[in-house]
């Protein structure tokens, strides 16, 4: 305290008022206000923000709609240009399994015996492949499968014919195992195997009326060509 | 800075005292006709300026008398250019008492619960005047208690050991205050004032309104702070003797480098209302001649006058030699305060009597700015020192 003794300030501490008192009955309000208005500004950034969120949506959208036409064309054309590949796949495979039988024919012509007369040349449609799932047992019921699954295809030639013996016959199956069939035709002679070839399907008297056919044989002959591979 | 939890609950918050800049400082209660005078003060940088000056509209209800007049409350304001954020209010009344006292004369009194009107008011009537300094030296008896002293007394239980120099405290419906005095032995100045003008006058400047009353103080005192900034009082280190001129009393104050030492009351003196009686009845004018014959040298008014100074200035020269005695205080400045007219004449039977030269300076002198100045400027004498006295505290504390 100040040791001036002509300040007699009769007023207690405690009587002091101020002029600008910091009032809890006003600062509770303004500091709610304040409060409220900070929820308020937070809310708007908040609404603001979801409204920047569905405008930019919105846009999307239109964009999306905008692109939509381009976008399934664009889908079509890859949808076509799969087909196309795909076809174009297959028909590298038909063109891969593509087998010409020009060559065996003309050899054919050399080697045949001019006691031979043949009467039918074929080459067979091969046999249907099965539709048969894997691992279904025989006899039971089952679901075919929607095509065949594998893309090799057997292919035979059947000779048939005319000789007044057999040994034209003989002479013309040596023949045909010769080097210059190699690369056309299969050789199996075990008969134990399902791929047998050649085999001999029939050798019989001639039973045709007309000419001179009771005194020949007929025969039919079925060969095993190489595989057809439907691959690149 | 002060929280107001509730109407009646205030904490407050922050550090203790801050220097207080701008300050009004109001005279109440003082007669001034016209108004109260009010002085608005503010420093910056250092100076001291002088913001507006001028009479306020008084409060619309007198100082309270009682307990039962002072339960009407009255707020007051004053005009845009006073409202300064602290007030110092300078309040005169006849239940004030404002004395230089000793510190086991004031807890006697305390011990009482005793309010004491004036001093020189008292002791008027009082046949058995002491010769002495005019310091008090022994208690005076309790006066008569009514029944709201009784009542304030049993709710305030204090005792003397709870009295602090500059720490006001109620005790038996009075408030009290005392500050010692920087002189050897236990003197104290002393104030008193009945609890309900001092709780009404609290009230009279209401909170969150500019001004609120930072300081309740006596005229009497606040005269005494009025010297601080004269530019003579400077000069002379602050060692000064002052004679101070109220309405109806006479007051000598001693101050050595700048603190007040000596503050007596003249008995008997008559004040400025009776000088310039005396000089009205004694050269047969009218009161408004009285002030411009005291200025002016045609008429001689010495022989009215000096019956009447004379003791004032004997006084005068007591309290001086009592200063060099006890002090040693020696050849200090001496002045003279709150005479409109007349100061020369104060001067020249002072250099007379007691080889002493009274100055008369500017009431506003050593402060800046518009002011009030010569005899006009004397009525604002206390409401500048209340400023001073509350702004130099505050710088101290």
């Amino acid at each position: 305290m100040s040791a001036k003794a002509y300040h007699l300030n009769l007023l207690k501490a405690s009587e002091r008022v101020s002029s600008s008192p910091v009032r809890l009955r006003v600062m509770l309000p303004v500091l709610a206000m304040f409060a409220v208005a900070g929820a308020v500004v937070w809310w708007g950034s908040l609404l603001g923000r979801v409204l920047m969120a569905k405008s930019s949506i919105q846009t999307l959208q239109s964009e999306i709609d905008t692109r939509k036409a381009a976008y399934a064309d664009v889908m079509e054309k890859m949808n076509l240009a799969n087909e196309l590949e795909s076809e174009l796949e297959q028909l590298e495979y038909y063109r891969g399994g593509c087998r010409s039988y020009g060559g065996v024919f003309t050899a054919l012509a050399e080697v045949m015996p001019l006691k031979i007369q043949l009467t039918r040349l074929e080459i067979p449609p091969p046999p249907p492949q099965s539709l048969v799932p894997p691992g279904v047992l025989p006899g039971r019921p089952y679901t075919p499968l929607w095509g065949p699954t594998g893309n090799v295809e057997s292919v035979s030639l059947v000779l048939a014919g005319r000789t007044p013996k057999e040994t034209p016959i003989v002479s013309l199956m040596e023949s045909l195992e010769s080097d210059t069939f190699t690369n056309f035709i299969s050789i199996v002679k075990d008969p134990r195997r399902s791929d047998q070839s050649p085999k001999v399907r029939s050798i019989r008297q001639d039973t045709s009326r007309r000419g001179e056919g009771s005194r020949m044989l007929a025969f039919e002959i079925e060969y095993r060509l190489k595989d057809r591979r439907f691959a690149k | 800075m002060k929280l107001q939890l509730t109407k009646t609950k205030t904490i407050e918050i922050g550090g203790g005292r801050r220097r207080l800049s701008d300050v009004v400082g109001v005279d109440l209660f003082s007669g001034v006709d016209g108004g109260c005078p009010a002085v608005r003060l503010a420093e910056k940088k250092g100076t001291l300026h002088v913001v507006a000056a001028g009479l306020v509209p008084p409060p619309a209800h007198a100082l309270p008398e009682s307990w039962e007049q002072a339960a009407k409350s009255c707020t007051w304001s004053l005009p845009q250019h006073f409202q300064s954020p602290h007030a110092a209010l300078a309040v005169s009344s006849a239940a004030l008492f404002v004395g230089q006292t000793t510190l086991e004369a004031f807890k006697a009194d305390f011990s009482a619960g005793s309010h004491r009107q004036d001093e020189t008011a008292a002791q008027n009537t009082d046949a058995a005047k002491s010769r002495r300094i005019g310091i008090r030296r022994a208690s005076k008896p309790a006066a008569e208690s009514t029944p709201a002293q009784t009542a304030a007394t049993a709710q305030q239980t204090a005792s003397t050991a709870a009295i602090e120099p500059g720490v006001p405290i109620s005790n038996g419906g009075t408030r009290f205050v005392m500050k010692k005095m920087p002189v050897d032995g236990d003197f104290v100045m002393e104030a008193t004032i009945p609890e309900y003008q001092l709780l009404w006058l609290s009230r009279l400047l209401p909170e969150g309104r500019r001004p609120t009353a930072a300081s309740i103080q006596p005229r009497t005192s606040a005269l005494a702070a009025s010297i601080l900034r004269q530019g003579a009082f400077a000069a002379a280190g602050g060692n000064a003797i002052a004679l101070f001129v109220e309405d109806s009393l006479v007051h000598i104050a001693g101050y050595r480098s700048g603190d007040l030492v000596l503050w007596r009351t003249c008995r008997g003196a008559p004040g400025r209302i009776g000088i310039f009686d005396a000089v009205r009845k004694g050269l047969g004018l009218d009161a408004e001649m009285v002030e411009s014959v005291l200025n002016d040298a045609l008429i001689d008014p010495r022989p009215v006058l000096e019956p009447i100074v004379t003791p004032i200035v004997d006084e005068l020269a007591v309290s001086r030699d009592y200063l060099a005695d006890k002090l040693r205080l020696e050849s200090p400045a001496a002045f003279v305060f709150g005479l409109p007219a007349g100061a020369g004449y104060f001067s020249a039977i002072a250099e007379e009597r007691a080889h002493m030269k009274l100055a008369a300076p500017e009431v506003f002198d050593g402060i800046e700015g518009e002011a009030p100045r010569g005899a006009e400027a004397v009525a604002y004498a206390g409401a500048l020192g209340a400023a001073l006295a509350l702004m130099g505290e505050e710088a101290d504390a």
